[in-house]
Order: C-alpha cells, then structure tokens, then sequence
C-alpha cells in the first residue's frame, strides 16, 4: 500500500520553479513542429491511451449533443418536426431581449458575491474539518449534511428561518426596530437569500479543501515550527500557498455552478423566478425557453452564448492562475 | 482499507449486476396493453378505481392499463414528454393539463384524435363532445382539430371565514352567494375593515390581496373583458384598456395595501413551499382569499371547525355578470402511438359519464361530463363552483399559452412591487407574445370561446 | 466513528491510521497537548455545528409532527406529539425496498466506475508528459461550461435509439467515460506528486500501469474519496436523469418516489411524510459518509521523503 521502497528515493531537491509551472498549469502551446520525434510519438500514444475513456466520452456523449445544439442556434425549433433555418436571428433577438439582459445581470450577481463567499465559507469548513480532535468525525458529517439535503426539501427548511415575524434574519431586524421584511419579496433580497442557501451546501467545496490540507506534509509544518512560525504565518505562508491547486479547481467550478445557477432558484420561486423577475437566472430562462416555451432553437442560442462567457471567464482564470497556483508541495 | 483488488473486484462484480438487473422489461406492444401516465402518484388510488370500473365493462375486459405516475417537473415543464415522443418511449395515452393542449398540439406532440372519433363512434366531431363543457372542449382544441377529451374543471370564487366577518361586523348577507355578487368597491372597504396593523406597522390580520392565492391576471382579466387576442383581427390585444385595467386594479390595491407589508405577511403566515397546513386563512389572519374548489378537500383536512365558505368572484358595478376561470386535465395521446380501438374505449370512458362519476367524487373537482353533472356525481360542497361554470371561460387557447402566461404574471408582480405602471406592463406584454404569435398567422381560436356554457342543472 | 474503529482494534491499526491517531493529542514533539488547547477550536466547531445542523434538524422534527402541529404558528421546536407512524406512512406509500435497491444498483456502479475512469485519465492528464496534453486539458475545462438543458434532447434520442429508455444503463455508462469536473479535481492533486517519484520508479523499470495503481492510488486516497463521495451524493439524489430516462416503476429511484408524495393538487401534500421519506433517502449517505470520511488521511507518501 504505502510504496515504502520509493520513498527512500527522496529526491534531493525540489525542481526548478519554472519547470514546474510549465509542467502543471495549462501553459500557453509551444511551437509546433512539422514532425513530432519518435519519443514525442510514444508519449503522445501514451496519453491518449491513458486519456482514452474520456476521449470516447467526449466524442460520444460530447460532441454530437454540442453540434447538434450549434446548428439549432441558427434555426427555430420546437423540438418536434423539423427545424426551420433562421440564420443569426436566436443571437438577434437574445441581445435584445430584455429579460436575457436581466437574467445575465441577476446571474453575475449571484456569481461576483456567490463565488468568493463560497470559497471563504468553504475554506472555513475545511480548517474546522481538520482539526486534530477525537469527535473530528463528528464535524465533518454534520458540516457536510445540508449538502445532502434534497435541494426541495432545503428550501422549505430555509424559508423558516427567513421568516419575517421569528426568522433568524428579521430577529435582527427587530432589534432595530425595523417592521417585518420578506428577503425573499425583494428583487434584490431574493439573490442574497439563495446566496445564502448555496453556502449551506458549502460542504462539497469544503470536502475538496480538505483533501487539499490532508495533501500538505506535516514535515513542512513542524520545520515551519522549528523556525519559529506561528499558526497566523504557517497559514499563509505554508497552507494557503499549498492549497492553490484546489484553490484554482473550486474556483473555476464555482464559477461554472453559479452561471448555471437553476435549482435552488427553482425551487424558491416556484420556477417564476419572482419577484419582478430578481430570481430569474440566466439558466431558468433557457430552461424554460426550452422545455416551457418550445423554443429549443432560442434556447440553444442563449446556451451558445454561456458557454462562451463561461469558456472566456476560465481562460481567464487559468491565466491569472499561472501567477498563484503553486503545484510544488517541497518548494515551499 | 479499500486496496485495490477489493476495489477492482467489487467493480467487476457491480458490472455484472448491472448486465441482470438494469434492465426493466419492456412495456409489451401487443393492442391489448395500453400503457397510460397518471399525472402524480399522490391520486393514484382514484385511476385505479377507474381503471378497475373499465376492466369490468365489455370493452375494456382483456385490457391490460400499465399504469405509470409520471411526476412533473412543473406544470409548464415539457422535458419529458418531448423527449419520450422523440425517443418512441411515449405512453399510449397521457393526463395532461388542457392549458398546455394547444402549443403541444401545434408543435406535434399530440395526435389529432377526430379520426378515432369517425372510426368508432357513429357521429361527428362536433355532435360527439357535445356530452362535454364548452370551454373544455375549446381548450383542446387547434386549428379546428380536437386533441383530447376533458376529464375535472374548476372554478375560481372567493373563499371568506364567517368568524372574522362577523367579528368586524360586517353584513354576512352580503357574501350569500344566494343574495349576492360582490363589486371591487365592496371588497375593497370590507377588507379595509378587517385590516390590522401592529405597533411595528405590520399587519396582524388582513382582508384580501388580489395577486394572493388564485389571483392570476387571468381571473381578473375574464371579469374585466380583457381578451389575450381577438379572432376578428387576428391579433394579440394585450395592450388594450381592459388589460390595463387589470393592471391598475392591481396597482390600485399595492397602494392602499403596500405591497412589502403584505409580502411580509404572506411570508409569514404562509411561507413558500410549506405544509399546505400552513395557511394565513387557516391561522386565521386572512379573512378572503381567491381559491377553487380544489380548497374544499384541504379546508375539511386541516381546518375542520373553521367555517369557511365561498363567494362570487367580485364585479365592477352592481348587476354586472359573474365570471371565473376554468381549468382542468385531460386525456392526450401523445404523437406516434398507436390509435386502436381498445385505446379509444379507455379514452371514452376514463372521460364519460361512468368515468367522470367515478373519479369527480373523489377527486372534489366538478366533471367536465355533461350528464356527469347533471347526475351530481360531484362533491355537493362544490355546487357554488356548478354554478359558476355557465359564465366561467378557459384560458384562450392559443399556441404561445406559457410565454402569455409567464409575462403575465411577472407583469403583475412588477406593478404590486412598483418598478412599473400599467401602462409600461401592458406595452412589454404586447412586444413579449405579438411576435411569437405572428408566426401563426391568422390564427383562429375555436369560435365558441369565450362564450357562455350550457350547463345542466 | 473513528474512535469506535480504534476501540475494537487498538494494536492493528493500519500505518496511515495510526499516523493519524498518533498525531491526535500530540505535539509535533511527541509531548501531550493540555485538554484546553483545542478548546477555542471545539467552541468554534460546535457553534459552526449548530448552525450546520439546523436544516437537518428541521428536517427531522417536521417530520415527527402531525399535521395539525405543522399547522401551528410560530412552529414549535420541539414535537408535541411524537408521530412516527409518518415514517411507517412514508415507507409505504411508495415500493421503498425496490425504488432503495434501484438507487443502490445505479449508486454503488456510478462511484466505482467513476473513480477507476476518473483516476485513470486524471494520471494521463497529470502524471504523463506528451505533446497536446494542456491543449486538451482546456477542452476538459470547457465541458464544464454546457448548459445541460440543451444536451437533454441529443442525449435522449441517442439512447432511445439504442433501445436503452426505461434501463439503468444511461445513468450508469455515462460514469465509465470520466467526468470534467472529477477529471480536473484529481488532475490538481496527481500534479502535486513530486515528478522526480514517478521518474524514480520508472527508472527501476516500473510500467505506468504499475505506477498508476501501487503509488499513486495510495497518495490520491482522499481526493478518489472524494470523489467517491461527490458520485455517490450526486447519483444518489439525482432526479432529472431517473425523471427522463426511467418511466417504469420498476427502474424507478427513491428521487422519483419522493415526488409521490406532492400533488397536482399543491394544497394536499402529505408534508410530514415527505420530510421523513427524505431523511430516509438521506440516512444511508450521511452514514456512509461518517463511515468513509476517515480516509481523509494524511497523504503519508509524500510527507514520508521529506
């Protein structure tokens, strides 16, 4: 199990930085060559053997569905009977659809508060699951929990606690002497309200920041201690620089899940993304589009259009990350 | 410790299960199976006892129904369906809400089912759905042909709690349906009267909201002569001034009664999504609500000692004519499958008078079924609700249905919250559903709609 | 759980374990930590429990209550009356036993199928070195991006055309083919193993396949339990797959059994049934997940060269 003959095979010393970093983040593609070398040949057949069950996935279960989507952008479709070509006409009419606007500007609501929030409460978790206490077992079920709460069943149970008469959020309130208020009544409150919700299921982020902080060796935290670091330095200086590679995948995925925010506001809204449409997320609106309205052919335009903004958004992480996501565990 | 060869073992022995019990067995193909979806498997029981009553007719005997329950996503949710039609794996025959009819219909989720009706039964169309309400049959309705058969209907009125009229000393003559038909005027200053507000400025008890409970556009839009598009110019209306006026009345109402106040106590009394016990006119803290006689079951459930009774739907002025809204399920066959006799005699009966009498009682709706009603064959507490169906009128049924209702409703929630007047609503409106309409062009709903029923009493 | 583990076998405990239970109560110098030096960190972690534990504490008294307790504002804390004759009623009023045995079969062949193709395209994606590879790991990213509404329809028709509706197969095949999102999660962590270990042992001749399995499957332990857990969580309560694919009750899951019991009829939920038909179909994860969460070891490879 614990490969005892190679650990005695302990490198001498970590590799160069740079190497690292070419090797891990995505780098930008080197310089192709008309040939590749023989070895090169090896390598690539290699990979793509090892690769193979997600190459297959892809083109099948993949690859098909997006094209297919593709062409229906440029076409009116109910879904039933024949589509009808109508070139560019699904893009014209998204940008001037004001509820397209809308429902963007609802979603990059969610996704701007929703996603740094999340990754602190995450976080947060993380650290409290890893604690060195016998009832740590405990702590990591019970903050895990909600996240296996059937999502309908959580909005009824969060719904009490906004509650404007006892609801935790209007005791507050109260204190002010402020009247009762309904979060989920206000177009904006109602965003924050399902933020909120979301971060119950912060456990899944927290589950992979765990698996983060059980990755760091504990040799670096006691040569830390040998130095002299305090818990405050040996976080940010050994913890937070180690987890940046989960750091970086509960980022970009938490990006994909808040534009594709649609359960949970489902659900809280009965699917009418009310009131004056402040719940109406981008991923509501072309599902109903779709499935409400047969218009699969609109609906696969506005589909065409996230994943654009949602593939433009993870380029651009992944280009930031080269400057902060540190693959290297002994560099350090 | 999991160790690899547990793992690939336990793999290998799950891919093995897999290959003997991922497979169910293949609904047969054989005429004498009719596979059905119920529409929830809350109500089950009741299809049961209708199928039982089939089986042990002369037509229906050595017919096999397999029954399946077939939850929905929501109400306006077509991704089932739509993917069951595609994929060949559609029921034979499907409960469906007739307000999806007619854009299921014209997208070719449905088959025409006319033709059964020539093939089996010695009549026309028209002679043959004459045993049905009116706007039941309209709303299955397209292009002159018909796609269904209507099982329940509905009604919508007003729902009031004597103990709080009482209390408040109004006159409980007033709300008898027998002596009289509420105006908006009326309405407006009882529930000014049952109004209380708390030291905070909340409100303790209130008399009545239109936009709470079953106060959709629609329901005012029917009293108000609002229509979503006119046969005549074969145009969407809904920038005419009746639909403002429906706008207004729910602007009118948010100003006297704000609309954040009364949010809050909806959210309080009966949050979203919560145990249909839980109501602010159970709690006794709201004295009218607009409901059907969908409530009648929930009200002897959880309420039993309340005395909660119905009214009228309120009018404009004195002597105006009572209106409501219908709604209902229905019977659909869904494209591709196969049209046979056997298939036809379940439809029949499900939906007539045998079917009907079975299954209304039950379910405490009213029956579409002429001779039905006329039998009484429905829960007696509904008789307000009979009596309503003469002037009561379907949702137009019109291909674009969801998107007008969407707008709709979200028009009314963006005038009682005050980001927009009436008269900006209904200009959105009209831009939002004219131009999915204009593809469909001169387009004609059924010419009866919209005009009064001929109900038996 | 944990505790109980080492309880019944104090003396055979598995290395990794007793890493881990050694480092419990221990400085790094060996010396035992005073009682009070965690007392901050439990005072924090319980109230962070409470407030975590509240919607399945709902979710447990709500279904306890009768119908009229629901009904009773503000609701109560505390069940009056303790019914639990809705669990008997939750039970059976859908075929429990064959909808449990149907998530299970679907559950139990997603997580292993999942964590075998996962593991081993996460390793082509990490631990080999060839031309293309970052290129194509953009493409594994952006298939994080698609919109599942509109792969709905492609999707079906292709296994309608395949004769596979109303089987568990379009649930469970999918799992053999990798995932992105549990691709690119193992991929973070396989790229944290020190290259120099991987070449090591390839220069004592080791295969990959070798490789893949005796080294790194030991050290990706809690990121493949993750994975498991997510796959699992995911499978367990998926309801649009089972919604769409299976039709027949006899396929059909404990998601679908749950919708059994809303309405068309919205005003007529049987509401205290749902919730305890809930926390049924939830015990067996919560369980399951006390059971594997200590595998949430220390990655001890790594640390051990230091």
């Amino acid at each position: 199990m614990t490969a005892t003959g190679l650990t005695a095979r302990a490198p001498s010393g970590a590799a160069p930085p740079d190497e690292v970093e070419k090797d891990a983040t995505a780098s930008p593609p080197q310089r192709r060559r008309h040939r590749l070398s023989r070895s090169d040949r090896r390598d690539l057949a290699l990979g793509l053997k090892y690769i193979s069950p997600w190459l297959i996935g892809i083109l099948v279960f993949v690859v098909y569905p997006v094209g297919y989507s593709i062409y229906l952008s440029f076409t009116r479709y109910s879904g039933m009977g024949a589509p009808t070509w109508v070139g560019v006409g699904n893009y014209v009419t998204a940008f001037a659809d004001p509820l397209v606007g809308k429902a963007a500007g609802n979603t990059l609501f969610f996704a701007l508060i929703a996603v740094p929030l999340g990754l602190v409460v995450a976080l947060t978790l993380a650290l409290a699951m890893n604690q060195n206490v016998r009832e740590v077992a405990w702590y990591r079920t019970i903050f895990y929990a909600p996240s296996l709460i059937p999502a309908f069943a959580m909005s009824f149970i969060f719904i009490v606690f906004l509650n404007p008469q006892f609801g935790a959020f209007n005791q507050v309130l109260n204190l002010f002497g402020e009247s009762n208020v309904n979060l989920l009544g206000d177009p904006t409150g109602v965003k924050i309200a399902i933020i909120l919700m979301a971060q119950l299921g912060a456990g899944n982020a927290a589950l992979i920041f765990l698996a983060g902080l059980r990755n760091v060796p504990r040799t670096v935290y006691e040569a830390a201690r040998v130095d002299g670091a305090g818990p405050m330095r040996q976080f940010l200086s050994i913890t937070l620089p180690l987890l940046t590679p989960v750091l970086l995948f509960n980022l970009i995925t938490g990006v994909s899940g808040a534009l594709q925010v649609f359960t949970e506001a489902y659900i809280v809204t009965n699917g009418t993304g009310d009131p004056d449409a402040g719940a109406l997320f981008y991923m509501m609106y072309l599902y109903k589009n779709a499935f409400g309205f047969a218009e699969l052919g609109y609906a696969s335009a506005l589909a065409v259009l996230l994943f654009l903004a949602g593939l433009a958004m993870a380029l651009l992480i992944f280009w930031c990350s080269r400057r902060f996501v540190n693959y290297d565990v002994e560099a350090s | 410790m999991i160790t690899r060869r547990t793992f690939l073992s336990a793999a290998a022995a799950s891919a093995a299960a897999l290959s003997l019990g991922a497979c169910a067995p293949r609904a047969s193909s054989s005429d004498a199976v009719i596979r059905y979806w119920g529409m929830g498997a809350a109500d089950a029981d009741k299809d049961l006892k209708v199928i039982g009553a089939f089986n042990a007719t002369k037509a229906g005997s050595g017919i096999t129904l397999d029954v399946n329950q077939v939850p929905s996503n929501g109400v306006a949710d077509m991704s089932q369906i739509i993917t069951a039609v595609r994929g060949g794996t559609a029921p034979d025959v499907w409960q469906m809400d007739r307000f999806n009819a007619v854009q299921n219909a014209s997208i070719g989720l449905l088959e025409p089912i006319g033709g059964l009706i020539e093939k089996y039964e010695d009549s026309s169309v028209d002679e043959f759905t004459r045993q049905w309400v009116q706007f039941a049959v309209d709303e299955l309705t397209y292009d002159g042909q018909l796609y269904g058969l209507p099982i329940n209907t509905d009604a919508r009125g007003i729902m009031y709690n004597e103990n709080l009229l009482r209390q408040a000393g109004i006159d409980l003559d007033m709300f008898d349906p027998e002596q009289h038909v509420l105006t908006w005027d009326e309405i407006r200053e009882v529930s000014r009267k049952l109004t209380t507000t708390d030291s905070r400025g909340n409100f303790e008890t209130l008399g009545f909201v239109p936009w709470d409970g079953e106060g959709w556009p629609y329901t005012w839009a029917f009293g108000l002569g609002a229509q979503l598009y006119s046969n005549e110019t074969a145009a969407v209306t809904l920038d005419s001034p009746q639909w403002r006026s429906v706008f207004e009345l729910y602007a009118d109402w948010a100003e006297e009664f704000p609309y954040a106040k009364a949010d809050a106590f909806f959210a309080t009394y009966q949050p979203p999504n919560s145990p249909p016990s839980q109501t602010a006119v159970f709690s006794e803290r709201l004295a009218m609500a607009t409901t059907g006689p969908f409530s009648i079951r929930s009200n002897e459930k959880y309420a039993p000692k309340l005395p909660l009774k119905f009214t009228w739907l309120p009018v404009g002025a004195e002597g105006d004519d009572t209106y409501s809204w219908s709604g209902g399920a229905s019977l659909v066959v869904p494209k591709g499958a196969k049209m046979t006799r056997n298939l036809w005699e379940f439809m029949k009966f499900y939906t007539g008078y045998e079917g009907q009498s079975i299954l209304q009682p039950l379910l405490g709706d009213l029956p579409t079924n002429l001779k039905t009603i006329q039998a009484g064959h429905y829960n007696p507490k509904a008789e307000l609700f009979r009596q309503m169906l003469p002037t009561s009128t379907s949702r137009p049924p019109l291909p674009v249905g969801s998107v007008a209702w969407d707008t709709l409703q979200r028009s009314r929630s963006s005038v009682i919250i005050g980001s927009a007047t009436p008269e900006q609503v209904i200009a959105n409106n009209q831009l939002s559903v004219a131009p999915k309409m204009a593809l469909f062009e001169g387009y004609q709903m059924p010419a009866t709609y919209g005009q009064n029923s001929v109900i038996p009493s | 759980m944990s505790t109980t583990v080492r309880t019944e076998s104090p003396r055979r405990q598995a290395p990794s374990r007793s890493a881990d239970a050694d480092q419990l109560n221990r400085r790094a110098d060996g010396t035992r930590r005073p009682w009070y030096s965690t007392l901050i960190a439990r005072t924090v972690m319980v109230v962070l429990s409470v407030l975590f534990l509240l919607p399945l504490y709902w979710m447990i008294i709500s279904s306890l209550k009768s119908d009229e307790e629901l009904a009773k504002f503000p609701p109560t804390f505390i069940p009056e009356s303790w019914q639990f004759s809705n669990f008997v009623d939750a039970v059976t009023a859908m075929p429990f036993l064959h909808f449990f045995m149907n998530s299970a079969i679907i559950t139990i062949s997603v997580v292993l199928f999942s964590v075998i193709s996962n593991f081993i395209v996460a390793y082509g994606f990490a631990c080999l070195k060839w031309p293309g590879r970052d290129l194509m790991f953009y493409l594994v990213i952006a298939t994080l991006f698609l919109p599942f509404p509109v792969t709905l329809i492609p999707m079906f028709d292709m296994w309608a055309r395949l004769g596979l509706v109303n089987t568990m197969f379009p649930l469970i095949i999918p799992a053999m083919f990798g995932s992105a999102f549990y691709v690119f999660l193992l991929r973070q962590f396989l790229l944290q193993i020190p290259k120099d270990m991987l070449d090591a042992a390839r220069i004592d001749g080791a295969r990959e396949w070798t490789i893949l399995w005796r080294l790194v499957f030991p050290t990706a332990k809690p990121a493949l339990t993750t994975v498991a857990i997510f796959a699992a969580v995911a499978s367990w309560n998926d309801f649009m797959g089972p919604l769409i694919y299976l039709q027949d009750e006899s396929v059909q899951t404990l998601a679908i059994g749950l919708q059994s019991f809303r309405s068309v009829h919205a005003q007529d939920v049987s509401f205290n049934q749902l919730m305890a038909a809930s926390f049924l179909v939830i015990l067996p994860l919560l369980v399951l997940f006390f059971v594997f969460q200590r595998y949430f070891i220390r990655g001890i490879t790594i640390g051990g060269f230091k």
